[in-house]
């Protein structure tokens, strides 16, 4: 009952927000409506996700994983400082939503931009950042269940995301500052950029390459002894619980 | 930074919000340099010698944004010289001069913010709204320095057991990943005693130890109403401001940009105040 509610309400928010920004943009500013309507979109977006997490009703397990592995991400950014610009946020944000499900892995990227900018200073970029990060984890979920079998996939999955994800905000600023798409201006923006591209995409290959077999024996282990995440059915099923249980027990330990 | 501590953490996060909504999307660069300046100003007195690295990277940034702008963009009629085929024009020149100034208005006025707000302010203000992002980002603050600790104990136990000091991004892992295993179980641990303790069955309490003065609803009237001001001059189309393909002659509208200016350098009242209060009225004995 509650969750129809939520729903229809947060409809409305999309339906009724996204065109009011875009009148408010074109009768304010008049040449900067682009800029304004892109970032009020963002943050209408976010708004959206997480009124719907606000009111549904997550367990307390949900939570404080989500929390855990915000604070992991955070901290990955602090160990792994050392590295020049390789950073193991988004390989644990990919990791973690194809274990525990989309929306969990949304808000582990929204929270980490969050707070890890707490440490490196808010600015503008935040909301862009919480989305960005929220959406890897968000689309890591949805091809959950193919990723979780195929390493290979999970490898190129995290390379193409970290890519594709640099050219949209290159491309984000070129609107942001023509009101259109200038392409000279697009090639100079993704041509200054390339060295952050290639190390985003390296960095998120580096470390899901890495993180892959330990955290998956780690959830794996979780999910089975407390039954949540995605072998949550096989549990309550009963069916290779025995079989998972044993290879995540040997595993681990 | 204690100016604006008297107030209620709403206050100076409506203040930022409403300078910020303005100085970002505008296109009228004398409501560009009211922001700059009141910006500039504020970190000065916050920050002292620190803001001078910020405000030159600014000017570095509205340099380089103008001196490009011309090379993508070939609108405008007065044309300075040529590159190669195409015109380098002085309106050009200019949009991205304001362009630049746009972006260093954000980062001076997104410095103060990080300046004047800080977690506890945040968390205040959301958590009545949003209890359960709160409640999640407290837990992540919790976390961090209890991981971070977890992570410096195994480093010294890898130590000391005749390992060598050097970093590696594998030895890195290997710790990070055992710190990750440690914790995951104890934290699924503190979720179970959540739900054993009731958790989600009734609504979540707060306490708040501040009220709302009436000097908050005073100072938020302040921002808001100056802000409204502007928004319906700008709406109006007095403060409208092209720069194709010629430079718009008017665009200076006295009470919209007044009321900007009033809204930039207000938070120099409390500074000033305060500091003249401190200097010229000693204690009575």
């Amino acid at each position: 009952m509650s969750s129809t509610r939520t729903k229809i309400i947060s409809l409305c928010i999309f339906l009724l927000a996204f065109p009011a920004i875009c009148v408010v943009g074109v009768v304010f500013f008049k040449d900067r409506s682009v800029s304004f309507v892109l970032t009020g979109v963002v943050l209408a977006m976010l708004a959206g996700y997480f009124y719907i997490y606000e009111k549904k009703d997550s367990p307390a397990w949900e939570l404080v994983i989500i929390a855990l592995m915000s604070a992991l991400s955070v901290l990955g950014r602090i160990v792994f400082a050392f590295l020049p610009s390789l950073k193991p946020c988004s390989a644990i944000i990919i990791l973690t939503a194809i274990y525990f499900g989309r929306e969990t892995g949304f808000m582990v990227g929204a929270f980490t931009a969050l707070v890890s900018n707490f440490y490196f200073g808010q600015g503008a970029w935040t909301p862009f950042q919480m989305l960005a990060w929220g959406l890897t984890g968000y689309f890591a979920g949805m091809l959950g269940r193919w990723l979780v079998r195929n390493r290979i996939l999970l490898l190129v999955y995290s390379a193409v995301i970290g890519v594709f994800f640099s050219l949209l905000m290159d491309l984000y600023s070129c609107l942001w500052f023509d009101g259109k798409v200038v392409f000279s201006r697009y090639l100079a923006l993704i041509s200054s950029a390339a060295w952050v591209t290639v190390s985003y995409a390296v960095s998120n290959v580096v470390f899901t390459g890495l993180f892959m077999e330990p955290f998956g024996r780690i959830f794996k282990r979780l999910c089975v002894k407390y039954g949540i995440g995605i072998y949550r059915l096989q549990t309550n099923r009963s069916k290779g619980l025995t079989e998972d249980d044993k290879t995540a027990d040997t595993a681990v330990r | 930074m204690c100016y604006f501590k008297t107030f209620d953490p709403t206050v100076p996060m409506t203040y930022l919000l409403c300078v910020m909504s303005i100085c970002v999307f505008t296109a009228n660069p004398y409501l560009q340099l009211c922001a700059l300046f009141g910006g500039a100003v504020l970190l000065l007195c916050i920050k002292k010698r620190k803001a001078l690295k910020l405000l030159l990277l600014c000017a570095v940034i509205i340099a380089v944004m103008g001196a490009t702008n011309p090379i993508f963009v070939h609108r405008g009629l007065t044309e300075l010289f040529h590159i190669g085929k195409d015109p380098y024009t002085l309106e050009a020149l200019l949009y991205g001069v304001s362009m630049g100034c746009a972006i260093a208005g954000l980062l001076i006025w997104f410095s103060a913010f990080n300046a004047i707000v800080t977690q506890d302010d945040i968390l205040a203000v959301f958590g009545k709204r949003m209890p359960k992002t709160a409640l999640v980002i407290s837990m992540i603050l919790g976390f961090i320095p209890k991981l971070h600790d977890k992570y410096v104990d195994l480093l010294h136990a890898q130590y000391g057991t005749g390992g060598t000091c050097r970093k590696s991004l594998r030895r890195c892992a290997v710790l990070f990943v055992a710190c990750l295993a440690y914790e995951a179980e104890r934290v699924m641990d503190v979720s179970l005693s959540m739900k054993s303790r009731g958790y989600g069955l009734k609504k979540r309490t707060r306490a708040q130890r501040r009220r709302f003065r009436k000097s908050d609803d005073a100072a938020i009237a302040f921002s808001v109403g100056l802000c409204a001001v502007c928004f319906m001059l700008i709406g109006k189309g007095r403060l409208d401001y092209w720069y194709y393909p010629r430079l718009s002659p008017g665009g200076f509208d006295a009470l919209g940009v007044g009321s900007y200016f009033l809204l930039c350098i207000s938070p120099l009242y409390f500074i000033v105040k305060e500091r003249t209060l401190w200097r010229y009225c000693p204690a009575k004995n």
